[in-house]
Order: structure tokens, then C-alpha cells, then sequence
């Protein structure tokens, strides 16, 4: 079943079919949202905020364009809201020093177990959000909807309002940054 | 023929699942000649594999809880299915009500008395009504009367009160508009 043919079932009063919506993009909304906010607990709040704004506007939904890229413009603009709510209280607060401390919840990036193998992951998991921190607004979007978004080029052309080529060499020269700043992770 | 660069631009849309068949075929010719770009390929997917490693698995219970939490969206009420419980109750009401004047009626004659005497009772109501709607307005132009005593400073004050108030409800009333505007400019833009 497509994603618009679970929306007309929901709009026909099958609510439970929201749930196998809300299934086949949970964990790329949760990830996508947890890049951007660095925190595992507000990704995960955000996702249902998102959900339910989402469901709440549902017989809005414009069926020319896919779910996926309205879905995640929601999410984008709750989490530009919230990063910018997060600022304000960060300079309310004078200053505090956030950016040091490691990101909330970190999980283990590959299966590995033991002291050592845990460190080497948490180090590496800190890699990655710092690298992809240190990488342009625009390019740090781009990576985010396809690596963990796992959006297509098409989908992300259409949520970031950009002519396909421009994706296309966005993510080639943000993919080369990345690659310059986690060479210590990779094999030469 | 292409340089290295391109080259290299094929292979971040390879690593995505992106190239056109004619693209894949021309670097895999070129692949098969170029060291560099295989190591460069190998480079790519290795950092797609650590991204896809890094994400986090979502929650239990994250899907049961917002089911749980999902509201009565504005469009189920629009929603046919929505009306016919509403309407079944009604039909059912009706139907008990007619059910019970049959009977009653059947059994003694006043019915037409009882409509009577309903109707001469929302009558009366009316009349008391309007005769406290009355008194109440007199009895305000009366205190206003007093209050003011003929003085023409005390009127100019209440001119001046009221004026005020206008002004103060006119400002109230142009910024909800600007609020309900930008509420729809940003709905239409999360419309998809």
C-alpha cells in the first residue's frame, strides 16, 4: 500500500492504519532530527510533535507531492523552532558553555562490545556529530535528509527548493569535507 | 572524455544509488583502468557505512505511545462516518418521543390543552423578558444621571474614558488580524 492510499484509509476513518504511516518513517525522523538537535530525548519528542501535526492536517495533504517530503519539511521547520528557542536561552544564560559536552545519548556505532570497543565507538559517534556540525548549514542539511532522512535526490530537491544539480553537487562537495574531517575513522 | 573530477562526482552518485544506467557503465569502463577512483569509491562507501552505523534506534513503545496520544483532527468531524452516530442517536430520540405522544394521545384527549398552555407559558416569558430588558436600560440611564449631575466636566471625563477604549479596542482587534494572516501564511507553507 502506497503512502496515499494509507492517508485516503485514514481519512475514511481507518485511524489505525496511521500507525504503519507513522512505522515506515519513525526512525528516519527520529535521526534526521536527532543530527540536528544533538539530543536523543528532544529528537524523539519532536518526532511526535511532528506526528501529530502531521495527522492533525492530514486531509491538507497535496497527494502531487510525496508524504515524505512534507513530512520532513515539518520537522525541518520544529527543529529550525526549536534550535532558535534553544538560542535564545542560551544567550539568556550567558554564555553557558554547551559545545564541548558530548551529545545526550550516544549509542554504539557498530555491534562491537567491551570497555575498549565502546570508547572507540563513543569517540567515533562524537567524530561524526562534530564533523557533520562542522559542515555548512546548507551541506549539513544535505547530508542529514540523505544519510539519515534517507531521502532521494528528487525528494531532497523538492524540500530544499533546489534545481537537482545543485543537490547533486552539494552533497558531492559536503560528502568531501566529511570524508577530509573523519580520515582518522577511515582506511586509507 | 571526462577528468578526474567527474569521475569522482560519479562516484558520490553511486555511493547514493543515483547514477543513469549510461553513467554506470562509464565508470565501471573507467574503474577498471584507475586506481585512484577505486580507492576513492571504497573511501565513499566506507564513510556511507560509518553515517549509517551512527544513527540511533528509535525508542519502544514510540509508535504505541503516539497512537495513544492522537487527537480528534478537525477533519474527522468533517468526516461522513462521523455524523452517523450523531444521527442514528437522533433518529432514535425521535422515534421514542413519537412513539410516546402516539401513546399518549391514545389514551386521553389534552394534548392540544398541553401545547396550549406550553405556548401561552413561552408567551409570558417573553413579556416578563422584555419588561426586565426595559427596566434595566431605565435603570441605568437613571445612575448615569446621577453620576454626571448635569456637570460638564464629568461628561468630557466619560468622552475621554471612552474614547480611549475604542482606540485600545481597535488596536486589539488589527493585531489578532496580523496574528490570524501570518497563522495562515505559515499553515499554507506546512501544507506541502
Amino acid at each position: 500500500m502506497s503512502d496515499g492510499e494509507l492517508i485516503s484509509a485514514i481519512l475514511k476513518g481507518e485511524q489505525d492504519k496511521y500507525g504503519e504511516l507513522v512505522g515506515r518513517y519513525q526512525g528516519r525522523l527520529v535521526n534526521y532530527l536527532f543530527r540536528l538537535l544533538r539530543n536523543s530525548e528532544e529528537a524523539h519528542d519532536l518526532a511526535q510533535e511532528v506526528f501529530l501535526k502531521v495527522y492533525q492536517a492530514l486531509d491538507r495533504y497535496n497527494p502531487r507531492y510525496k508524504f515524505s517530503t512534507w513530512l520532513f519539511r515539518v520537522a525541518r521547520n520544529a527543529a529550525i523552532d526549536t534550535i532558535r528557542k534553544r538560542r535564545v536561552q542560551f544567550v539568556s544564560m550567558e554564555r553557558r558553555r554547551d559545545d564541548d559536552g558530548p551529545a545526550t545519548t550516544w549509542e554504539p556505532v557498530s555491534p562491537a562490545r567491551g570497555p575498549y570497543a565502546d570508547l572507540r565507538n563513543l569517540e567515533r559517534g562524537e567524530a561524526i556529530q562534530r564533523s557533520i556540525e562542522a559542515l555548512p548549514w546548507e551541506y549539513r542539511q544535505l547530508i542529514v535528509l540523505r544519510h539519515y532522512g534517507e531521502l532521494t535526490y528528487d525528494e531532497i530537491a523538492t524540500l530544499q527548493e533546489m534545481p537537482l544539480g545543485t543537490v547533486k553537487n552539494k552533497l558531492f562537495r559536503a560528502r568531501q569535507m566529511l570524508k577530509e574531517n573523519l580520515a582518522d575513522y577511515l582506511t586509507d | 572524455m571526462r577528468n578526474h573530477q567527474q569521475y569522482a562526482e560519479l562516484l558520490s552518485l553511486e555511493v547514493d544509488g543515483e547514477l543513469t544506467p549510461p553513467e554506470r557503465r562509464l565508470l565501471a569502463d573507467h574503474l577498471r583502468s584507475c586506481d585512484d577512483c577505486r580507492r576513492e569509491r571504497d573511501a565513499l562507501a566506507e564513510l556511507a557505512g560509518l553515517l549509517t552505523a551512527s544513527r540511533i534506534p528509535v525508542a519502544d513503545g514510540f509508535r504505541a505511545e503516539l497512537m495513544e496520544r492522537l487527537p480528534a483532527a478537525g477533519w474527522q468531524s468533517r468526516h461522513p462516518m462521523s455524523w452517523a452516530a450523531a444521527v442514528a442517536v437522533l433518529v432514535v430520540l425521535a422515534g421514542g418521543a413519537a412513539a410516546l405522544a402516539g401513546s399518549a394521545a391514545a389514551a386521553s384527549a389534552p394534548v392540544a390543552a398541553a401545547v396550549v398552555a406550553v405556548l401561552e407559558l413561552f408567551g409570558s416569558s417573553l413579556v416578563a423578558g422584555a419588561g426586565l430588558l426595559n427596566a434595566s436600560w431605565r435603570g441605568i440611564g437613571l445612575a448615569l444621571g446621577r453620576l454626571f449631575d448635569g456637570s460638564l466636566l464629568n461628561l468630557v471625563a466619560l468622552g475621554v474614558v471612552v474614547l480611549g477604549l475604542d482606540l485600545l479596542f481597535l488596536r486589539l482587534l488589527l493585531r489578532t488580524r496580523r496574528a490570524v494572516a501570518a497563522g495562515d501564511r505559515r499553515r499554507t507553507d506546512d501544507g506541502g
